[in-house]
């Protein structure tokens, strides 16, 4: 889906401080990405880089092997929905009225929304279980409601690959468990591809097909879950006093700090 | 990284302000010289210092003239600085300052009405009044920003509406007294033309008692600024302290004032350009403001008289002032990265969705039976008065009712611009304060238009509509480009409509002092007046607006979706730069043409569009709407009371309509935490 090739990224300013350097990646579609790292590693950053939030200082970056800057911003939108870490929070909107701004590439500014549009928005709210918020102003919401509505939006807007960044920052496990395991689901059925930066590596580790690991703005490691859930590879990613065990019964291993 | 260098740059002793000042010690060494210079050469200096030869007119104009000009200029140079730098550190704020906080304007209208209406043996009050005047503004601006925890831009926006309504008010006592129209100019315009040394003698003491006792208090005044709970845990008496210095510094301004007249922003640029050169212990800030800010306003003087030559003066020093200053807030701004105070997002989370049509239902009612009262019904000297069609006055009462038509509708159309110019601003800005009187561009209009009138002489409206329109896009412009990089954009728009605000004040001053004939009418179309429209000119406003309106309305949609943010919008596949100009651009247009009808004064493009959202239109469309009823609603009422309140006195609409607002503002300070 998303190709990078040598790409670089620096900063504004009279002193640009390269963030990014020499990426090169491929994200395979349909499936589940995660992009981890330390703080200030540039996951952030990547991942404005694809959604055109920020433009490389060198490198290609191509979406379905067409360069990205050559989609129209209405086109992009159908093809690429993004979620950012703080996304503004209107002060005056229902959940209902935010949501269906996820129809707004597909209709534009005058297009009247069809039956089809509301019951896109119906489906993205009762998947995300927000509908019990529907004539609530998303201000009033909690964090994780929020996030949940936000969520909802991009699901909503029926794009084919969802950047998300940190997209359950504010949940708790359970919410967590479920939203990653909604997303993961999605992927499956209706082969989304899905890129997401994450923080905790236990989820990282139970629902990533794919992970890229960055450290100081370069590559560190990537490669599937299988291959991340390993003492060494975490040390070496995070730079901290980090193991795993197995868990009982499963093949799967769980992470703990010394 | 960059905090810590950021502190360690700090630690050192800054160089920079005594560069500074050292270069301005320079610059006016050289003033002095060049002004002494006939007089060294013949080894004259001395004497036409201390005795002048009384039959040398060289010697006489020199003595009584310009060496009395160059004291004067020092003296309120230093005072109005060291006040800057006492009030910015009492209030923690950096664009606190006399002039923006309405000290100033608060002394010249306390002074305007002194003069009109005080007998001659109060004389002696004058200065307590002057002194009263200002206090009281502060205190008003002081009280609005206080219940929000002083934020910056609620000081900064108090004070702008604040002064903007005393100026007016000034304007309107002058309005009805012309025969001391020109003098109160000259000397509003902060004129330091001296024919004596009466005037510096005066200010002399006064200067100085202040100055010696803010620098007494600059230790405690050090407290301060670790915050009113460190510093009263410290052993400082907080709220005693603070009165104490805010009194000292409007006296030296009330002072400086009384003789001089308004000489801006010394006070806020020479205190915050050496506190962003890294001054920041007050009683170094103090000491250093007094000499930067008489040698600067002794350089500019210079100047100044420079372009007066032989006709008088044609640049008043004060105006002249604030064209050099206002562009340098901007400056100081963009330098100082000064944060705003908290900026509430959830602010209406807990209001509840509910359903606006009753509401609207009632805005229309009140319009249409408030436009028939307005047009059949007046008072006049014994009460009320019905316009019937069966009226005594036969076919007159026909005239009367076109030409109050006229009026009438020119306001509510006025009203419904402003409100739909807002309601845009305000949401592509993403700002709840924005609206075209504060972010500079009715003032950017009303200027473009004075410059076209009374400098190149058009007369045309029409014309005149165009180059308004011109001068407030140029304005928005302006305003995007500055604000493009930062994302605490109020801040830059508020300072921006401060700057252009007062360039304007000191544009019209100018205009104002030279020309005789259009004067009045000049002063009467800045307080906004609807007494020079008529019908064609109100039927073209009202056709631009209605289909600005539309095509807002039509727009609701990509409107809404702007308040969720650039990056968000632009996901979402809105080309959101684009769009955003195209709105600001239908903004400026709209309010445009409102101030060629009403003046660049009312605050119905602030008003409105803030008070239909607390009413609860939260989607644009209906937001667009609700506006669009509140501003004629209320455009209505002003116009009504303007023409009534005084009869057969006219008043101008706008200051009304604009006092409404400030009421409301006041209010809404009240009433909310």
């Amino acid at each position: 889906m998303f190709d990078l090739k040598d790409v670089t990224f620096k900063s504004d300013g009279k002193h640009p401080k390269t963030l990014l350097d020499d990426i090169t990646v491929s994200f395979p579609t349909g499936a589940f990405s995660a992009i981890v790292g330390h703080n200030g590693s540039g996951k952030s950053t990547l991942l404005k880089l694809l959604a055109r939030k920020n433009k490389p200082a060198s490198g290609d970056i191509t979406l379905d092997r067409a360069a990205l800057a050559g989609h129209g911003t209405r086109d992009f939108a159908r093809k690429v929905a993004y979620l950012p870490q703080n996304p503004v929070v209107p002060p005056h909107l229902s959940v209902r009225e935010l949501v269906a701004f996820g129809r707004y590439p597909w209709r534009g500014a005058f297009g009247r929304y069809r039956t089809e549009d509301h019951a896109m928005i119906d489906r993205a709210m009762e998947m995300t279980h927000v509908t019990e918020f529907s004539d609530r102003l998303v201000a009033s919401l909690s964090g994780g409601e929020r996030q949940r509505v936000w969520l909802s939006m991009l699901l909503a807007q029926d794009a084919p690959v969802l950047l998300l960044d940190e997209p359950t920052s504010a949940l708790d496990v359970g919410h967590q468990r479920d939203i990653l395991h909604l997303i993961a689901t999605l992927k499956d059925d209706i082969g989304l591809t899905v890129i997401a930066v994450l923080h905790d590596i236990d989820m990282v580790g139970r629902f990533a097909d794919h992970i890229l690991a960055l450290r100081g703005g370069r590559t560190c490691w990537q490669g599937d879950a299988q291959n991340f859930m390993r003492g060494d590879i975490l040390r070496d990613i995070f730079q901290t006093e980090i193991d795993v065990i197995a868990v009982p019964g499963s093949t799967r291993f769980v992470s703990y700090v010394a | 990284m960059s905090p810590t260098a950021h502190l360690n740059m700090k630690r050192v002793f800054p160089r920079t302000p005594t560069i500074l000042l050292g270069v301005l010690g320079l610059c006016c060494t050289g003033v002095l010289i060049a002004d002494f210079w006939p007089f060294l050469q013949r080894g004259l200096a001395g004497q036409v210092i201390l005795s002048p030869d009384e039959t040398d007119f060289d010697q006489i104009l020199f003595h009584y003239s310009t060496l009395p000009r160059l004291a004067m200029a020092f003296l309120c140079g230093a005072g109005l600085a060291l006040a800057g730098a006492a009030i910015q550190t009492v209030l923690r704020n950096p664009l606190a300052s006399p002039t923006t906080l309405g000290v100033g304007a608060g002394v010249e209208f306390a002074l305007t009405i002194f003069i009109l209406i005080a007998p001659a043996s109060f004389a002696m009050f004058q200065e307590a009044f002057a002194l009263a005047g200002g206090m009281i503004a502060l205190g008003a601006v002081y009280l609005i920003a206080a219940k929000r925890g002083n934020a910056t831009l609620w000081l900064i926006l108090a004070g702008m509406i604040v002064n903007l309504l005393l100026q007016s008010g000034t304007q309107v006592l002058l309005l009805f007294n012309e025969q001391y129209l020109q003098s109160v100019f000259m000397w509003g315009a902060g004129d330091l033309a001296q024919n004596g040394w009466d005037a510096t003698l005066f200010i002399l003491p006064r200067v100085a008692i202040g100055m010696i006792a803010v620098l007494a208090l600059s230790r405690p005044l050090d407290l301060l600024a670790l915050g009113d709970d460190t510093a009263s845990s410290l052993g400082a008496k907080v709220t005693i302290l603070r009165l104490l210095i805010l009194g000292f510094a409007v006296f030296i301004t009330a002072s400086v004032i009384s003789a001089a007249g308004m000489i801006g922003f010394v006070g806020l640029a020479v205190p915050a350009a050496l506190r962003i050169a890294g001054l920041t212990r007050s009683r170094d800030l103090m000491i250093y403001s007094v000499f930067t800010g008489g040698f600067a306003l002794l350089f500019i003087d210079f100047m100044v008289r420079q372009f007066n030559g032989l006709g008088g003066d044609i640049l008043p020093t004060g105006a002249a002032t604030a064209l050099f200053g206002a562009p340098f807030i901007i400056l100081i701004l963009r330098k100082a990265r000064i944060m705003p105070g908290q900026q509430s997002d959830d602010q209406h989370s807990d209001q509840q969705i509910i359903s606006k049509t009753g509401l609207s239902i009632l805005l229309t009612v009140t319009l249409i039976v408030g436009v028939v009262f307005s047009l059949f019904t007046s008072l006049d000297g014994n009460g009320f008065a019905v316009l019937g069609w069966t009226s005594p006055w036969g076919d007159s009462s026909f005239d009367i009712l076109t030409g109050r038509a006229e009026r009438t509708f020119a306001a509510m159309i006025c009203g419904a611009a402003l409100a739909v110019s807002g309601t845009l601003i305000q949401r592509v800005g993403r700002n709840p304060l924005a609206s075209p009187e504060i972010t500079g561009v009715s003032s950017a209009t009303a200027l473009a238009i004075i410059i076209a009138l009374a400098i190149f002489g058009v007369g045309q409206r029409a014309d005149l509509m165009l180059i308004g329109a011109f001068g407030g896009i140029i304005s928005l412009i302006v305003l995007l480009a500055l604000c493009r990089k930062f994302t605490h954009a109020p801040h830059y728009m508020l300072l921006n409509g401060l700057a252009l605000t007062a360039i304007l004040g000191a544009i019209v001053r100018i205009v104002l002092t030279r020309s005789g004939t259009q004067t009045s009418m000049l002063l009467s179309w800045l307080a906004g007046t609807t007494y020079f429209t008529n019908m064609d000119e109100v039927m073209i406003v009202a056709g631009v607006t209605g289909v600005l309106l539309i095509v807002a309305i039509a727009l609701r949609r990509p409107l809404e979706l702007a308040s969720l943010g650039t990056d968000q919008s632009v996901s979402l596949g809105l080309g959101i730069s684009t769009f955003q100009f195209a709105m600001m651009l239908v903004a400026a247009i709209l309010a445009a043409a409102a101030t060629l009808l009403v003046g660049p004064l009312s605050f119905v493009g602030l008003m409105a569009p803030h008070l239909a959202r607390v009413a609860g239109y939260r989607l644009a469309g209906g937001h667009l709407l609700g506006s669009v009823l509140i501003g004629v609603n209320v455009m209505m009422v002003a116009e009504w009371l303007a023409r009534n309140m005084l009869y057969p006195q006219q008043l101008p609409t706008g200051l009304i309509a604009a006092l409404i607002g400030t009421s409301y503002f006041l209010i809404l300070a009240a009433r909310k935490r």
